[in-house]
């Protein structure tokens, strides 16, 4: 139908529309059926011919579940049936940039929180563009048109027009602002447990990770890497390997040789055949042993950076009638993510193409930089990821797969083996923590001094915040207030007046990194086992005692209704229960951990309770489903977590001697979401960190030791 | 060396060493890739397919050594029709997924074997290592498959 002009002069006068109106929009043919072609509206959103709109989801997924959840909040604003969407991975983009971090990464359970509501507008502001160019054909002002089920509707004429149709049209015009977002109680796909629409790929064996990538013409590439961390490579003989069958070439890099071969096998095989000698480094001869002996000689100096201090701490301790003293390990953990690490890149002159399970497809302009290329020049397709657990933030293997790739000329595979994944990680630091209270004769908390010592992450990743040597994702959780360089931490609890945190900053050759719930990973082991010993040591309640010195009321009902739930202190007989509670990430999430005595130095975990306050809840079912999984991270690591280095070489390099727990090991769960409405918390980690002092917790009651350092098989504990 | 292989109901003559894991023949001669590498050393369970039915570590088995015919799960069904895949939807299983196509096949294994597992037979059978922690669905899922078989 031909726009009148009359209509047309109309709209313009009327000054309704925006003007980046495209005026003179026709389809042919009134009583025809519109075709619908379908189009691309911007990078997040694509409506097809057949109705199908395929909404673009830009975070890693690795388990979380946003790839499902993302789509809710676009879908919810666009008015679209769910069954109608398709979820796609698009190439990195800057129109994905992260709202919070400002370029395009999946960290810190920081996906739906910070996308709650730029993706949201994604959604509404292309519902208005396809309401805009609706009006556009039936020469009506788009305020007074709806959006339903995936069509424009006239409520004055029941004319509708599907959003193929429409698409095309839309996508000329700027997106609209000020824009009202539904309120909850016009939600129909937010809050409701959608089935995780990546399920059928991954009970099918189609889902693409980042080690199925096909390329014609790819090679696969194995290292040998350097024994330490230091190690650089100072000969290579490559004569025997280049013989195998299949061995196509050998690229030595700085600190590690790549077999390149036409499979998995083969270069495996070539690895086996090289001969490279190494020059290790200031790390040839470290060990964690050293490492935590340069921790704990910080904390009894109680040398550092004061990263919180009021009142006066040590005045409170001199003079307290009681203080509890406590020191604690956490020890290094490897990630050991399902999928072992790899990435794909195909190097030309004029482009760096790659294909990888990352979780920092925003910083793929300095892999392009270490192959000389400009930062502009890369193209970034993201997998779906084996498990990413903060390690699929660093870059190291996309740079080793370009590096590998330009020295081969062709496009390769670099794919890690367990071994390799194991000893090559970015560990969360080892730490040392030694925790003091103050006790008034009638057992009130008046001080706390608190003397950590760890390497810093940041140190390495990024420098500029860790001014005054201080790193916030070292006292987070239990420092409270804000690091030098402006980043605010917390802690759930208030100590009365007087509270001192002290941070030494050791950084040693063993490289750490992120690992799933960063700060909160080691210190909330470190805030809860200390209140479970405070407790303990003042005859006091722990839930009580936590209920007295919790800051916030969210904190406490989250608290008391676990106790409820869990019937704490009314353990079954020959049960034995353990609590723990923490605050991270906009979450809070609280576990009471039963298990039983099997024997001397055995026991079962039975039963895992949680109440987890998220705020507001996207899709219930991933939530729970990730609770469960921080659990089973949590105690995992708890149990027999623990890499240890010796002559700078790791010791650990599989899962006969890195442990996980299996399904015969796991607890029946039991748990509760709390969302009220509150600001929206985070989902992939603030399950793991109450689970490691709960289960210590648990372990005091039944055996009468309360262990002050993980895991739990150091000290020849076992499941049985 | 060629090395024949009947993967899936065909027969594929693969020009691969003898000392081949069965898996790695699977994804880089065959390339069907939902068979998963995740330790290479029998501990994890992500490589498992099926020989003559029987769930099969398929890292540690080289191809001179298979007798039999392979499925893995591309052919468990040729629609997600297997109702260990029609539980694993129902309940949805899988987080990251990559531990899933082990942990499906060896589940498929297990209720062809034994028609009603009971936990401590789920227990023994399901080894399979699954960082994301999804062992209490997956055990759901198991029961909740032997029910509406």
């Amino acid at each position: 139908m031909i726009v009148q002009l009359s209509r047309r002069s109309l709209l313009k006068s009327a000054g309704a529309s925006t003007a980046s109106l495209v005026l003179g929009f026709a389809l042919p043919g009134a009583d025809k059926a519109r075709a619908a072609t379908g189009g691309r509206l911007n990078a997040w959103l694509e409506v097809t011919a057949d109705g199908k709109v395929r909404i673009a989801q830009p975070q890693s997924e690795m388990g979380q579940g946003i790839w499902t959840s993302m789509g809710q909040l676009i879908a919810e604003e666009l008015e679209v049936d769910w069954d109608k969407v398709e979820i796609f991975s698009p190439l990195a983009a800057p129109d994905f940039a992260h709202p919070f971090y400002k370029f395009q990464t999946t960290a810190e359970s920081l996906s739906i929180r910070s996308f709650w509501e730029p993706a949201r507008m994604v959604g509404a502001q292309a519902r208005e563009m396809l309401k805009m160019a609706a009006g556009e054909v039936w020469g009506v002002y788009p305020e007074g048109l709806r959006a339903k089920s995936g069509h424009i509707v006239n409520p004055m004429t029941s004319q509708k027009l599907p959003y193929g149709v429409l698409v095309a049209q839309a996508s000329k015009y700027k997106a609209p602002k000020g824009i009202r977002l539904k309120l909850p109680h016009e939600w129909t796909i937010i809050g409701r447990p959608i089935k995780r629409a990546d399920t059928p790929a991954k009970v099918n064996g189609t889902a693409v990770y980042g080690i199925d990538v096909k390329l014609d013409g790819m090679l696969t590439a194995v290292p040998l890497l350097a024994p330490s961390f230091t190690g650089k490579v100072k000969s290579v003989d490559d004569g025997e390997a280049l013989k195998v069958k299949g061995v196509r070439k050998v690229v030595p890099l700085d600190d590690a040789v790549y077999v390149v071969a036409d499979g998995y096998w083969q270069a495996r095989k070539g690895v086996a055949a090289l001969k490279v000698e190494w020059d290790l480094g200031e790390g040839g001869d470290f060990s964690t042993d050293k490492a935590f002996a340069t921790f704990h000689a910080a904390v009894k100096e109680g040398r550092g950076a004061t990263v919180e201090s009021a009142g006066d701490a040590d005045a409170a301790l001199a003079g307290a009638a009681k203080i509890v003293d406590v020191t604690l390990e956490a020890p290094y953990l490897a990630h050991a993510t399902m999928e072992p690490m790899n990435a794909t890149a195909h190097y030309t002159q004029d482009k760096l193409t790659i294909w990888a399970p990352t979780q920092a497809q925003g910083l793929m302009g300095f892999v392009a930089g270490a192959v000389g290329l400009d930062a502009a020049k890369v193209e970034c397709h993201t997998t779906f990821l084996g498990g990413g657990l903060g390690r699929r933030f660093e870059i190291d293997l996309p740079i080793h797969a370009a590096l590998v790739s330009k020295a081969a000329g062709a496009p390769v595979k670099v794919l890690w083996g367990r071994e390799e994944d194991t000893r090559r990680d970015f560990y969360r630091p080892g730490a040392v923590a030694r925790m003091r209270a103050a006790v008034s004769a009638d057992g009130t908390v008046t001080g706390f001094r608190a003397d950590l010592a760890a390497s810093s992450i940041l140190a390495r990743a990024v420098p500029d915040l860790t001014k005054g040597a201080v790193d916030h994702t070292n006292v987070d959780g239990i420092a409270d207030g804000a690091s030098p360089a402006g980043v605010p931490v917390h802690r759930q609890y208030a100590f009365g007046d007087h509270a001192k945190v002290v941070f030494a900053m050791e950084n040693t050759p063993i490289p750490v990194g992120f690992w799933r719930s960063v700060a909160h990973s080691q210190n909330g082991w470190f805030m809860e086992a200390f209140i479970n010993e405070v407790a303990e040591a003042i005859g006091k309640d722990t839930v009580e005692l936590r209920l007295s010195l919790l800051k916030t009321e969210r904190q406490k009902t989250v608290l008391r209704r676990l106790a409820e739930k869990a019937k704490w202190g009314e353990a079954p007989e020959g049960r034995y229960q353990g609590i723990a509670i923490h605050d991270s990430f906009g979450s809070i999430v609280g576990q009471v951990v039963e298990i039983e005595k099997t024997g001397d130095k055995t026991i079962r975990i039975t039963k895992v309770t949680s109440v987890a306050d998220v705020g507001t809840a996207v899709n219930p079912d991933t939530i729970i489903a990730q609770i469960e999984s921080g659990v089973i991270t949590g105690l995992t690591a708890a149990l027999y977590g623990q890499i240890t280095m010796t002559e700078g070489m790791v010791n650990q390099g599989n899962f006969y001697d890195y442990e996980m727990m299996k399904l015969a090991d796991t607890p029946e769960f039991d748990i509760e979401i709390i969302a009220n409405g509150d600001p929206i918390g985070g989902v992939g980690e603030p399950g793991t960190p109450p689970a490691a002092p709960a289960l210590v917790d648990a372990l005091a009651r039944a055996t009468g030791e309360r262990l002050r350092t993980l895991p739990l098989a150091a000290h020849g504990y076992r499941l049985g | 060396m060629s090395i024949s292989l009947n993967v899936n109901g065909i027969d594929h003559a693969l020009d691969v060493d003898a000392d081949t894991p069965l898996l790695w023949a699977i994804r880089d001669a065959v390339g069907l890739t939902g068979t998963k590498f995740g330790c290479g050393v029998a501990a994890c369970g992500a490589c498992t397919v099926h020989i003559d039915g029987v769930p099969t570590r398929s890292c540690s088995v080289a191809v001179s050594d298979v007798q039999g015919k392979i499925t893995t799960i591309e052919a468990l069904s040729p629609d997600a029709s297997h109702p260990i895949q029609k539980a694993w939807i129902e309940l949805d299983v899988p987080q990251c997924g990559y531990c899933q196509s082990g942990m499906i096949m060896a589940a498929a294994a297990l209720i062809a074997g034994t028609q009603q597992p009971t936990n401590a037979e789920i227990d023994a059978a399901m080894t399979n290592i699954c960082r994301c922690g999804t062992y209490s669905r997956v055990r759901a899922a198991i029961h909740e498959a032997v029910r509406s078989a």
